[in-house]
């Protein structure tokens, strides 16, 4: 199989990219490996890099895995590919401390801006989960799980004690939306209901 | 010898007729097609289809004009002919070429009118197997997933209704380990199965599809959905066992482990003959409910050639991995308040470090309730704080609700149809007066002797 040029494929996914629509560019993504297979063509290694690194940011690991497992020999040699499969056995056994070591280094364009947000969102996924499963957790996992020497800042703003060698986290709650914006609908929605019920 | 003028005559006679048939024979597709042509272009599809179905057998001889034929044809009129045309080509000539067929195939599911397919869908339904098949074979099992998920909507664009050929699109997800296109059918109920103009649907290809798709969600840790499929496949109705069926009620077994905790339960209208497990599931199912942990991993490891044979070792192992949490969720019913030291005890994990980890991983994922103390190496459980008063627990809810409001409204109007069906009726009048009763359905009778005719012409 041939590989399509890179440049003509990749607009779509570059667009997505720039806008931070990550479902869409895993989308565009998957479309464009499809149908490059359906011409008996290999989509560009970048497509499989893009699409990789973005199942990862929205913690899509078994997807991820397949990908992976269905990666052309040829691509899985390639170093970035073999480093963001690396972050992603990170992510799929727990491993934080490992994750954000593997996470620090300089990327190619078109993966930066996801391993950029996915640095934040593992960073927001460790507050969440220490929050909400830790009464008392030493400081000494808690900068290594955050990827950060000195946790003292990023506790008082999460308004977290530290006392001692030990930091006492508290429950983050995420923001709740709510997704009724039409009253109207739901009483509609709501009527119906009663009336299958009760004929 | 003599000269027999006769002899000779007759055998002249002979060999000219043959002749003849020959040459009749390799015109039959070209005869075909123009006969039919007319038909279409007057609009008597049916009667085209009646001829398309007579005319199919005898063109294995002229088979190498079904090409050249095929070029004239490619508009969604004639559509009938087109799909004769490569059911001929792939009954009766072998592919060398199957590169040209799938893409000849996929100039007629690209033209093809659905309404006109309806008419020769069982030639259709071959004519998409075959095609899977060569891709499978030829190793390329990514190129056709586009065309089959084509020929799957050309055919069927109401997603709630199963074709005989969704299994390839399964098939071939599964062989390219590419399962979104196969999720975005999965991933809907099915209520209804597509029957071909005979009123029938193929009993392998139900199978298949619940076996497959039930793997297919094994892979992506759907095993609730899983679970449901390979129900779905035992329910089917038989007097006889299928390998398939037996192969699903091995997988169920191990998913109703992770799922449950427990082996299934089949219902009552799962054919007893159909219910063939290894002995090696039902085995590791008692042991996992009943026996200790170290007969457990004792009988895995025992059988782990036979595990991978059947390539369900990755499912068992996973099945290990929940005794652990499983144990671990039993010591919430029993503690409030545990050291880390003594969970790994309890749970045989290796130390305090990994029972902290399978802890907040258990956690997070909402399976269990508590926060961990790492200055005192304890972990402190409490209840579940959802109070189920928020948006999204109403949202839920209500989605549960027009679910099953759908489903109920199906049931009535299923049931509406039985009503009026006279095998149905005649049934139950027969189970009946088996019983002596009033006229009542005794559902206690129920055997796999009697199993409905499912058939109802729906």
């Amino acid at each position: 199989m041939v590989p399509l040029a890179a440049t003509t494929i990749m607009d779509p996914m570059e667009v997505c990219l720039e806008n931070k629509d990550w479902s869409g560019l895993a989308r565009r993504g998957e479309e464009t490996e499809l149908s490059c297979a359906a011409s008996d063509k290999l989509a560009p290694q970048n497509v499989y890099g893009a699409l990789l690194a973005v199942y990862l940011l929205l913690r899509d690991l078994e997807n991820a895995k397949f990908l992976w497992k269905r990666m052309p020999p040829s691509y899985k040699e390639a170093t970035i590919m073999g480093q963001i499969w690396e972050i992603g056995q990170c992510l799929w056994r727990r491993e934080f401390e490992n994750a954000h070591e593997k996470l620090r280094q300089s990327w190619p364009a078109h993966v930066r801006p996801l391993m950029v947000a996915l640095e934040a969102s593992l960073h927001d996924e460790v507050l969440a989960v220490v929050g909400n499963c830790y009464s008392r957790i030493s400081t000494e996992q808690l900068s290594g799980m955050l990827g950060m020497k000195d946790v003292a800042e990023a506790c008082r703003e999460l308004g977290w004690t530290v006392d001692g060698a030990f930091v006492q986290p508290k429950r983050v709650c995420p923001e709740t939306v709510s997704l009724w914006k039409d009253n109207k609908t739901r009483l509609l929605s709501l009527t119906s209901h009663i009336s299958t019920l009760e004929n | 010898g003599e000269f027999e003028p006769w002899g000779h005559c007759s055998r002249l006679v002979l060999w000219l007729l043959q002749v003849a048939r020959m040459t009749s024979a390799l015109q039959l597709v070209d005869d075909f097609v123009s006969g039919c042509r007319i038909l279409c272009l007057e609009n008597k599809h049916q009667s085209a289809a009646l001829r398309a179905a007579k005319d199919l057998p005898g063109m294995n001889k002229s088979v190498s004009r079904v090409d050249a034929a095929f070029e004239a044809c490619t508009s969604s009129q004639f559509t009938v002919i087109m799909v004769t045309l490569l059911a001929a080509k792939a009954k009766y000539a072998p592919l060398e070429d199957w590169r040209w067929y799938a893409a000849q195939v996929q100039a007629m599911v690209t033209v093809a009118d659905s309404s006109l397919v309806a008419l020769v869908r069982d030639m259709y339904d071959f004519v998409i197997h075959e095609v899977a098949r060569a891709y499978m074979e030829h190793d390329k099992p990514a190129m056709g997933i586009p065309l089959i998920d084509a020929a799957i909507r050309r055919i069927q664009p109401d997603l709630r209704r199963l074709t005989p050929i969704h299994a390839d699109l399964c098939k071939l997800c599964l062989a390219a380990k590419n399962f979104k296109p196969a999720l975005a059918f999965m991933d809907t109920d099915i209520e209804d199965l597509a029957v071909d103009e005979n009123g029938k649907f193929d009993a392998e290809s139900y199978l298949l599809y619940f076996y497959y798709g039930g793997i297919i969600y094994c892979a992506t840790k759907s095993f609730q959905r899983a679970a449901l499929f390979f129900q779905a496949a035992m329910a089917c109705p038989t007097s006889v066992v299928s390998a398939i069926m037996n192969e699903a009620y091995n997988h169920l077994i191990l998913v109703s482990l992770l799922v449950d905790g427990k082996a299934p339960r089949l219902p009552r209208y799962v054919t007893t003959a159909a219910q063939q497990p290894l002995p090696i599931y039902t085995r590791l199912a008692e042991l996992y409910v009943q026996g200790s942990v170290a007969d457990f991993l004792r009988h895995v490891e025992s059988n782990r050639a036979a595990f991978e044979k059947h390539s369900t070792y990755g499912l068992v192992k996973q099945v290990r991995e929940s005794l652990f949490r499983r144990d671990i969720l039993r010591l919430t019913k029993a503690f409030v308040t545990v050291s880390l030291a003594d969970v790994a005890r309890r749970a045989n994990l290796r130390d305090a470090d990994t029972a902290e980890r399978y802890l907040r991983d258990m956690m997070t994922r909402g399976e269990v309730f508590g926060t961990i103390d790492q200055q005192a190496g304890a972990v402190r459980f409490h209840d579940n704080p959802e109070h189920h008063n928020s948006t999204e627990v109403a949202e839920q809810m209500e989605k549960r609700i027009s679910d099953s409001s759908r489903t109920l409204s199906l049931l009535s109007s299923l049931a509406r149809v039985a009503d009026v069906n006279p095998n149905y009726l005649r049934r139950k009048l027969d189970i009946a007066t088996q019983n002596g009763s009033s006229g009542a359905f005794a559902p206690e009778t129920y055997t796999d002797k009697d199993d409905v005719d499912f058939n109802m012409g729906f």
